[in-house]
């Protein structure tokens, strides 16, 4: 064999040498002739980009493909031919010279580069064709090889084995792409190993049989060709098969629409629904506990062949509030579509109440009343929700000059309505104000005084309690904050050291018990590595708890837990309180069940698989009799005691 | 030790529609040198192609020195083969493609090799592009007798040689190669100039080995008759019309026998008879 492939480099080194003279060659011309912008290093890396990009495929098309057509040539069988080797011995020589010489002039590229990618940040196209680069070059020369053999043509079977090479590796980036977005759909290293094996084993078995059929002339030449193009096919398969399982798994894929933005004035969504979007077919819905459905954007069918390579997945900001009469009040904006505003329920249906189409950012807002404030070209207008069918009564609204100065320079935008709804939140119901001197909490008729000023004179969401209406406020206390309880028919009091306001690090769960969190919200446990399970030091929250009936629990620690449950991770939030006992999600992964006691017996519960929250807030909604969980195929429902299935 | 150098039972080889070895025998013992007549596309190249293990048969068996044909190349290391039209490598000279050749055969002789081309009048350091015809007819020559191979498999061997390099080759080269013991199956159009090397000579026809004669038949009992007709004759086996008009016919008659027997038949008035040249006995064989 090793005498045949010095034959066959003999045969093809005047373009081999050609070919690798024009590499090196190009190293001086790219410093010759560099931009003034560019250093030495930097001219030289950009021609080794050339080449590799587009110089080298075209070159292994070149040698790969004259070797092919050479190998099947009359002229090359009647001098090899003769020779004691097996035929298919002597083809494959070709093959491997050709495999040798790419490797040679992709070595001497890389080392002209330093042997390193010369970008300074790869984008994801950049570092997937690199980390397939081997594999997109073998591709090309095993069946530029084969293709030009079985077509005894070079320029066909180059052009052939690059269309096949998009023909792979398209379907293999896209499904590469979804990797990226966290979507692990399928097992996609299985599908490139199982698409490098079955590109290697169908040009060679392709190879295989074409020599059988065309050198030895053996019979059933027909069958062999036709199994022959079988095989050089079948490593397209896996990625078109994977990708058509993809697209039909991403279909199902389900997330929550999310707000816009989420602070101390964003009102509570309505309780007992979610509003989720299938990112993939641009279908978004509003779902009950119950399972009850109603459609908010219908899927969206025409998305163009462009789309069905790259799938780009629309995603909607959106909000829910519920309405006076009970019936949900639904805003959604996707960015190629006028923005909707909808009422109605999951179970009777919704109706359109109003597009949007020159809205470019709208939120739906508490106040005296619900409304929708929406941005304009020329300003902010805001329109009272009220049910009905009557048309939006909509009004400008006034800005204060910087705030109008900052959001036409596009930021700023939260200042603008901060200022605007301060004014709408004062006197609503369930909100306090604070005193200019920050000392004194006033709402209704009622007032409480604390002992420190407060570090925002910010109007103050209450939370219902079994007493009433509830105010938890964030005083100065020397250099640190206390946080005070300021109930209904009482003086305020002392509830938890430290600084606690909603909307930062202080929440309702769906049934009213309140809770707060030092140190941080995510956890992080443990780290899987080539080389076993590393702990790291467990840094987790503790949580403050006010439960409906006024107990407090303070620097309540799930450490334990966590430490028990395999890959806890992600944000963990408190979504109900029932007789002493905590519900609490981990991530999107867990739902546990625990005692005050921290070191006491727990259940958990392990909640079907969602998208992972590396980028994304929770998929997780707490209703009162179960939670809601947006998950990959769909939308799924666990209830407090572990019964779960799909809505 | 068994002296069978080669034997085919039932060869079968078709290209599409087109069977070109219709169940083909033919077996050839040591030292034997068996001449295969047969016209153009008549099958021979593929017959050759086949036990040199270049190219399967559709049906029937081969046994080539103890060897099946396997599609392993082992056959050809140890076959001798002169194609027709003889291919190396044009970049290559005389002594490179002979150089190249010894890394394959493990018997290859360089010494004799290059011999050979001083015998014949090849300069080793000639370039194979630059060879002429007859050039690359001696270096085909030598290449397939360098390592010398205990069956050679001659296609068309002379084509492209000089008349001093032929008689060369015929008187000198395969003569010693038969004295050494060596088989050769030769395959030639001018069969005729091989006559005084050949033990046998195997009419190819229809794909099949048509008819399968001795030399010494050929050269001793093939006869001219030209005749006078008195009445319409009815041809025995073995003694085919060459032509002539009315009553006077010329036929070749293939046996002594068969002589006798046509010379009984009432309808010859009376006849000349003479031998007919192996040149023209081929030529009937053939049906020209």
């Amino acid at each position: 064999m090793k005498n045949l492939i010095i034959l066959q480099f003999r045969k093809s080194r005047l373009p081999f040498l050609v070919l690798a003279g024009a590499v090196l060659l190009s190293v001086p011309a790219a410093l010759l002739f560099r931009p003034d912008s560019f250093t030495g290093a930097e001219a030289v890396n950009i021609a080794m980009l050339f080449w590799a990009l587009a110089g080298l495929p075209l070159a292994i098309m070149t040698l790969a493909g004259t070797a092919g057509s050479d190998a099947a040539s009359d002229a090359s069988r009647a001098a090899e031919q003769p020779l004691p080797a097996s035929q298919y011995r002597q083809v494959l020589s070709g093959l491997a010279a050709a495999a040798a010489q790419t490797a040679l002039l992709l070595l001497a590229i890389y080392a002209i580069m330093g042997f390193s990618v010369p970008l300074d940040k790869l984008n994801f196209v950049n570092a997937h064709v690199a980390r397939h680069y081997a594999f997109y070059a073998a591709f090309l020369v095993l069946y530029s090889f084969t293709l030009s053999y079985a077509f005894r043509n070079a320029v066909a079977g180059g052009l052939a084995a690059a269309a096949l090479l998009v023909l792979t590796a398209l379907p293999l980036l896209s499904a590469a792409l979804f990797g990226e977005l966290l979507l692990d759909l399928i097992p996609l290293a299985f599908i490139n190993t199982l698409t490098a094996v079955l590109a290697l084993a169908g040009a060679l078995g392709a190879l295989h049989l074409l020599c059988r059929a065309y050198a030895r002339r053996e019979a059933g030449r027909t069958a062999k060709a036709l199994l022959s193009a079988l095989l050089l096919a079948a490593p397209v398969l896996p990625p078109f098969f994977g990708l058509a399982a993809l697209r039909a798994k991403a279909a199902d894929v389900t997330w929550p629409v999310y707000p816009l933005v989420i602070n101390s004035d964003t009102p509570q969504a309505a309780p007992g629904v979610m509003l989720a979007q299938k990112p993939f077919t641009g279908e978004v819905f509003l779902i009950d506990e119950a399972g009850r459905r109603a459609v908010v954007f219908p899927e969206d069918s025409d998305r163009g062949i462009p789309n069905y390579f790259f799938p780009v997945p629309s995603f909607v900001r959106g909000q829910t509030l519920s309405a006076s009469d009970g019936s949900v009040w639904i805003y959604c904006n996707r960015y190629d579509k006028p923005a909707v505003l909808m009422n109605g329920s999951a179970a009777a249906g919704l109706k359109l109440r109003s597009t949007l189409p020159d809205s470019r950012r709208a939120y739906l807002v508490r106040g005296k009343v619900p409304a929708i404030v929406e941005r304009r070209k020329n300003g902010a207008y805001y329109a009272p929700l009220r049910t009905g069918t009557g048309p939006l009564k909509w009004e400008k609204t006034g800005m204060p000059e910087a705030a109008a100065k900052r959001w036409l320079a596009g930021t700023g935008e939260e200042a603008l309505l901060d200022a605007f709804l301060r004014a709408r939140l004062a006197g609503a119901p369930g909100v306090a104000v604070v005193s200019t001197d920050g000392r004194t909490v006033t709402s209704g008729g009622e007032k409480w005084t604390v002992p420190g000023a407060l570090g925002s004179k910010s109007p103050i969401v209450g939370a219902r309690l079994n007493d009433g209406v509830n105010y938890i406020v964030p005083a100065g206390e020397g250099k640190d904050y206390a946080a005070y309880l300021c109930p209904p028919g009482k003086k305020a009091r002392k509830l938890w050291q430290g600084y606690f306001r909603f909307g930062s690090n202080l929440w309702s769960a769906t049934d009213g018990t309140l809770w707060g969190y030092n140190r941080k919200l995510r956890v992080e446990v443990t780290v899987k590595t080539i080389f076993g399970k590393t702990k790291k030091d467990l840094e987790s929250p503790q949580f403050n708890i006010l439960t409906r009936d006024g107990r407090s629990i303070e620097s309540f620690s799930l450490d334990q837990i966590l430490r028990d449950l395999p890959g806890a991770k992600g944000e963990i939030a408190l979504v109900r309180e029932e007789n002493g006992e905590f519900w609490f999600t981990i991530g999107n992964a867990y739902l546990v069940k625990t005692g005050a006691d921290p070191h006491g017996p727990y259940s958990y519960w392990k909640l079907p698989q969602s998208i992972q929250e590396k980028y994304w807030r929770s998929n997780l909604l707490a209703t009162r009799n179960r939670l809601l969980i947006a998950a990959l195929d769909g939308v799924h429902f666990i209830d407090w005691e572990g019964s779960s299935g799909k809505l | 030790m068994n002296d069978r150098i080669l034997e085919t039972k039932g060869l079968k080889k078709a290209f599409g529609p087109k069977e070109v070895l219709k169940g083909l025998n033919l077996s050839a013992e040591r030292g034997e040198v068996v001449g295969i007549l047969g016209r153009n596309g008549s099958g021979k190249t593929t017959l050759f192609s086949i036990l040199l293990d270049l190219m399967s048969a559709d049906g029937g068996s081969a046994e080539i020195l103890g060897l099946r044909p396997d599609g392993s190349g082992r056959l050809r290391g140890l076959i001798g083969y002169v194609p027709e039209k003889p291919a190396f490598h044009g970049f290559m000279t005389a002594r490179e493609v002979l150089e190249f050749r010894a890394r394959f055969f493990r018997h290859w002789d360089m010494a004799k090799a290059l011999d050979l081309c001083r015998k014949l009048e090849l300069d080793p350091a000639s370039r194979v592009s630059a060879m002429s015809k007859g050039n690359l007819a001696k270096l085909a020559w030598i290449a397939a007798t360098a390592h010398n191979p205990e069956l050679l498999l001659l296609d068309e061997p002379t084509s492209g040689l000089d008349y001093l390099v032929r008689d060369h080759i015929l008187n000198g080269l395969i003569h010693e190669l038969t004295e050494g013991g060596r088989t050769i199956i030769v395959a030639n159009h001018r069969m005729g100039e091989m006559g005084g090397i050949l033990d046998r000579v195997c009419v190819l026809k229809d794909g099949a080995i048509a008819a399968n004669h001795n030399a010494a038949f050929l050269t001793e009992e093939v006869f001219r008759a030209a005749a006078r007709l008195e009445s319409p004759v009815s041809l025995p086996a073995g003694v085919v019309a060459l032509g002539g008009g009315g009553a006077l016919r010329e036929f070749a008659v293939f046996g002594r026998e068969n002589l006798e027997r046509l010379k009984l038949d009432p309808a010859f008035a009376g006849a000349e008879i003479s031998p007919l040249s192996l040149e023209d006995s081929f030529k009937v064989l053939l049906g020209e």
